[in-house]
């Protein structure tokens, strides 16, 4: 066709669907003037007025047929059909409130569960990163199988040589570790978190500036002025957004520090919660390899994938190994894409289980609303068999149906967006501490898209199979049943189906609860080798321009602790280096003098923590033997060291190690003696298998720069405000950081566990309930069409516990294959929530036994209404019904 | 269902008429129905009707526009008449028609 002819026709066809009563008019203008035309013209013929008429409309050929044809050649029979189908589809709904009430309800836990889940899906996996080409971005770390080190940070040397032998990145860029710094303003001094960044990891990143500029090469020259580069969140809350701030100087730990640009929102480093960032240069570090301290990002080169680029890193670091044995034997490299990185493997797997998860309960809500249309569809097969032997053509009468389906979907999709901004909400606060990135959750334009297209899938799946199943209603068939409206076998079979579909998807979101439940409560056993009851925690660090020196941390840190300790109710304080689960870990490498290592060779390694007399107390941390740290165990006395008993077990086994000594370094006279033994302490994470072993060394002996205050108090508040007294006291310069209860802070270990439980728990409890609410409605429309001879039944003295049993009994057709089923089902995804499962198998066969059990009873709980008013059935009814 | 109508079996034929008609001078739908009837001497049975539905898709094709107007008896009536793209349409058909006309008279005329 001509382009101008589609045009016309398309403009004809928009102006007939929009202003269809106006053309319907002009139409029936058009006829009246045309009969009145011929009319007039056989009156002229000799006709009487009744004759011409009638002469004109059977020369015309059918008033009505040419209206449905012209209808036909308007070419907007579709869009009509929709309208008049959706119409249609509200009257009927309006008729029956119940059932519409029910399935849009379904529905709307269905999508709505889908909706919220999707915008964490989308926020959290699928929003694109601020970064140019993110997904060709690589963060590197070095990797030592055999000490379990799987991601650790990377030399400055080993860097250089990285750079300098791999063909696969195009470039590559390091920084360090974000740490504590004063940053003083007026008389207000705040904590912020500030790092040091070389200028090609910004180029790398590729984000340019909001204001001002990125780091560049010339910052980290020596010599160049002290520049910095200020994040969004901290330039906006502290600057007021000032764009002035371009050339101005802030004071960073006692440092002027120049700022030359503002970062955009949501831009950090990967892994990197600075709000600051200065330059870092490497052209004077050290050449040592095994001074690992840099965290590493590449850009892969074009056509390199990261497989490959894995491939050549670990060439580069055997080359490495080979050359330097002593630093670099067993080093090789780990790497992982930076949408992985940033999301971590565990929530990326957490998330698509989820997203799995909630598909099911939608499936689970749609085979319910299909059920419930085909329950309702075999009452109106009289209505549509009529309807078909009056001339509607079967596509018509789908039409009408999937219009119906449709119409309840959206009401459900609407009220389930509802839900989803409700939910959103839930899941942020609960998640908060949890979900990376979780503040770019939101219910947005593509949330909603993707509920719009949820909403009509499912209202299409949910209709579809009622549809085909009523609509192909034989007329004499139906009629002939009489009124009783007797589903037939298509019908039947089609519900239970649905059902045992039902059954099967909901076992399996049970048992994905059940293990999470299981493990939760494995988790919550695990002893963590302290009791954080009542214990709380602040953490305090020192710049170092006004504590230069080992003297004036220890005067401060002393003075602390005598203040915690003097608190009123206080009944023990404490210091410590880093707190259980609150703080980063140090280790070190050391010599048992027994056995001293072969040349080469590292020593075994510990984590160590630097602790006050009284820390075992605070915490509830056993001695097993020995004595704790005492006043005396300071600089210049006999240098001592408690270790925990995994270090007791590990080297020195079958052996007792009390008053022997271990050596650091390689110096003999950095011996120290062990004077006590403690029982072991997680410091990490509850889910590591393996408890690390760990060394304690006196406060008193090596004061640190950032310590925690720890104090066993009944009373929290007075605890926070106590500690911001005394510091301020102490320095009113000086920020204080973070002020927890350790019981807050061990939770908070559990917290990715407890949402994940959470949530497996809500959707399996929404699948249970649908699925009874399924059974039930089956099996009371199978009752239902049984009363006649279950009346019969009753007045032949059939007693009410047969009858009870047989419909029970009929509840166990669908639960059993269902179950069945969905244990194969269970096994097969079960494996896919492995990761965040504790101590349990994810075949555990208690909880699928347990699972299959609840399930049964659900079913059999479900059948118990409709078998009780089977024994209810009156004969009499039942026959007059006939 | 639709029968199968004479307007059915000649739809394209009719299109064609209409077209030709039209190329005389615009017209209502009835002065068109009449036209045809008159030239082909009431051999080609149509129906009167049938010619609205077949304007219509001329119209949605873009081979003729409509207008309200006034008729010679001063009544209200819809005109219809060629667009350039119509007239194009014309010559199109008329030629092909021929074509296939004197293929089928030359079937036809073999002995």
């Amino acid at each position: 066709m001509h382009p101008l002819s589609w045009i016309a026709a398309a403009r004809g066809r928009l102006r007939a669907l929009f202003r269809r009563s106006s053309v319907e008019g002009d139409f029936s203008d058009e006829i009246r003037f045309h009969l009145e035309m011929e009319a007039e013209k056989n009156r002229r013929a000799g006709m009487t007025p009744d004759e011409a008429r009638r002469a004109a409309t059977l020369s015309f050929g059918g008033v009505e047929r040419m209206r449905e044809e012209h209808r036909d050649a308007r070419g907007t029979r579709l869009a009509e059909d929709i309208a008049a189908d959706v119409r249609f589809a509200l009257r009927t709904l309006r008729k029956n409130k119940g059932f519409a009430t029910v399935v849009a309800l379904t529905m709307m836990l269905g999508i709505g569960a889908n909706a919220a889940v999707f915008s964490v899906a989308y926020g959290v996996l699928l929003r694109p990163l601020p970064y140019v080409d993110a997904d060709r971005v690589v963060r590197l770390w070095s990797r030592n199988d055999s000490r379990q080190l799987e991601f650790f940070s990377v030399s400055a040397a080993d860097l250089a040589t990285w750079r300098e032998r791999n063909r696969v990145f195009s470039a590559m860029g390091a920084y360090e570790r974000q740490r504590d710094a004063t940053l003083t303003r007026g008389n207000e001094p705040q904590s912020v978190q500030i790092a040091a960044i070389s200028p090609d990891a910004f180029s790398l990143l590729g984000t340019p500036a909001l204001l001002g500029r990125r780091i560049i090469e010339s910052d980290a020259q020596p010599g160049a002025p002290a520049v910095a580069v200020l994040g969004y969140e901290l330039w906006a809350s502290r600057f007021g957004g000032d764009s002035a701030i371009i050339g101005k100087d802030v004071l960073i730990d006692g440092q002027k520090l120049t700022v030359v640009g503002v970062m955009p929102p949501r831009f950090s480093f990967p892994g990197n919660a600075a709000e600051i960032w200065t330059p870092l240069s490497l052209a004077g570090a050290s050449p040592n390899r095994a001074q690992r301290y840099l965290r590493v990002l590449a850009r892969l080169s074009p056509g390199v994938d990261i497989e490959r680029a894995r491939k050549e890193m670990d060439q580069v670091a055997e080359s490495i190994a080979l050359e330097s044995p002593a630093t670099s034997r067993e080093w090789r490299v780990s790497m992982m894409g930076i949408p992985e990185h940033l999301v971590g493997r565990q929530w990326r797997r957490s998330v698509i289980a989820l997203s799995g998860v909630v598909v099911f309960v939608l499936l689970i809500a749609c085979a319910n609303a299909a059920n419930l249309q085909l329950a309702r569809a075999a009452a109106r097969r009289r209505e549509i068999a009529l309807r078909a032997a009056l001339g509607a053509r079967r596509g018509r009468l789908i039409g009408q149906l999937l219009g119906e389906s449709t119409v309840l979907a959206l009401i459900g999709g609407t009220a389930g967006l509802a839900l989803a901004y409700f939910g959103v909400g839930v899941l942020r606060t609960i998640g908060a501490e949890t979900i990376p990135r979780l503040d770019e959750v939101r219910i947005d334009g593509v949330v909603l898209a993707f509920t719009a297209l949820v909403t009509l899938a499912s209202g299409f799946l949910f209709g579809i199979v009622p549809a085909l199943g009523t609509s192909r209603a034989d007329l004499g068939v139906v009629l002939k049943e009489g009124g009783r409206g007797i589903g037939g076998g298509v019908g039947r079979r089609a519900r239970g189906a649905l059902v045992v579909g039902q059954i099967a998807l909901s076992l399996i979101l049970l048992v994905g609860a059940g293990l999470l439940m299981k493990s939760f409560a494995r988790l919550q056993a695990v002893n963590v080798g302290f009791d954080p009851t009542n214990v709380h925690l602040a953490v305090v660090r020192l710049p170092e321009s006004r504590y230069p020196d080992a003297a004036r941390l220890g005067a401060f840190y002393q003075e602390l602790l005598s203040a915690g300790a003097r608190m009123q109710g206080v009944e023990s304080a404490a210091l410590v280096s880093s707190a259980p689960f609150a703080g980063v870990n140090s280790g070190m490498t050391f010599v048992v003098p027994e056995r001293p290592p072969a040349p080469g060779e590292a020593g075994p390694d510990a984590d160590y923590r630097i602790v006050s007399p009284n820390y075992f107390r605070t915490l509830g941390i056993g001695l097993a033997r020995g004595r704790d740290f005492t006043d005396a165990d300071r600089a210049g006395a006999p240098p001592v060291v408690i270790i925990s008993e995994q270090v007791a077990r590990t080297y020195w086994p079958g052996d007792d190690p009390l008053g022997r000594q271990l050596q650091l370094g390689t110096s003999e006279s950095s011996r120290l003696t062990i004077v006590g033994i403690v029982r072991d302490v997680r410091y990490f994470g509850i889910e590591t298998p393996d408890v690390r072993p760990v060394m304690y060394f006196p406060a008193l002996g090596m004061p640190q720069r950032g310590m925690s205050l720890i104090v066993k108090t009944p009373n929290a508040d007075a605890f926070a405000a106590a500690v911001r007294k005394t510091v301020r006291d102490a320095d009113s310069q000086l920020p204080v950081g973070r002020i927890a209860s350790m019981e807050t802070v061990v939770n908070r270990a559990l917290a990715t566990q407890r949402f994940a439980l959470a949530l497996f728990a809500i959707f399996a409890g929404t699948a249970l309930l649908l699925a009874a609410i399924g059974i039930y409605g089956v099996l009371s429309y199978l009752v239902k069409q049984r009363t006649r001879e279950l009346g019969v039944r009753v007045a032949l003295g059939a007693s009410s516990r047969t009858l009870v049993t047989e419909v029970v009994a009929g509840a166990m057709w669908y639960a059993v294959p269902g179950v069945l089923i969905g244990v194969v089902g269970a096994l097969a995804l079960s494996g896919l929530i492995r990761n965040l499962l504790f101590g349990v198998s994810p075949t555990d066969a208690l909880t699928f036994v347990g699972v299959s059990v609840l399930l049964m009873a659900t079913a059999a709980l479900a059948s118990l209404v409709p078998a009780r008013r089977a024994t209810k059935a009156d004969p009499m009814l039942a026959l007059r019904g006939e | 269902m639709a029968k199968d109508t004479p307007a059915d079996v000649l739809q394209g034929t009719l299109d064609l008429l209409v077209l030709k008609t039209l190329a005389l001078q615009p017209m209502h739908g009835w002065g068109i129905a009449q036209r045809i009837q008159q030239i082909s001497q009431n051999a080609l049975d149509v129906g009167q009707g049938s010619v609205y539905p077949a304007l219509l898709r001329l119209e949605n094709r873009g081979w003729v526009a409509s207008d309200w107007g006034t008729s010679e008896n001063n009544r209200r009536a819809k005109f219809y008449r060629l667009t350039a793209l119509g007239e194009r349409q014309l010559r199109r058909e008329t030629e092909s028609w021929r074509k296939y006309a004197q293929a089928v008279e030359l079937i036809l005329g073999a002995t």
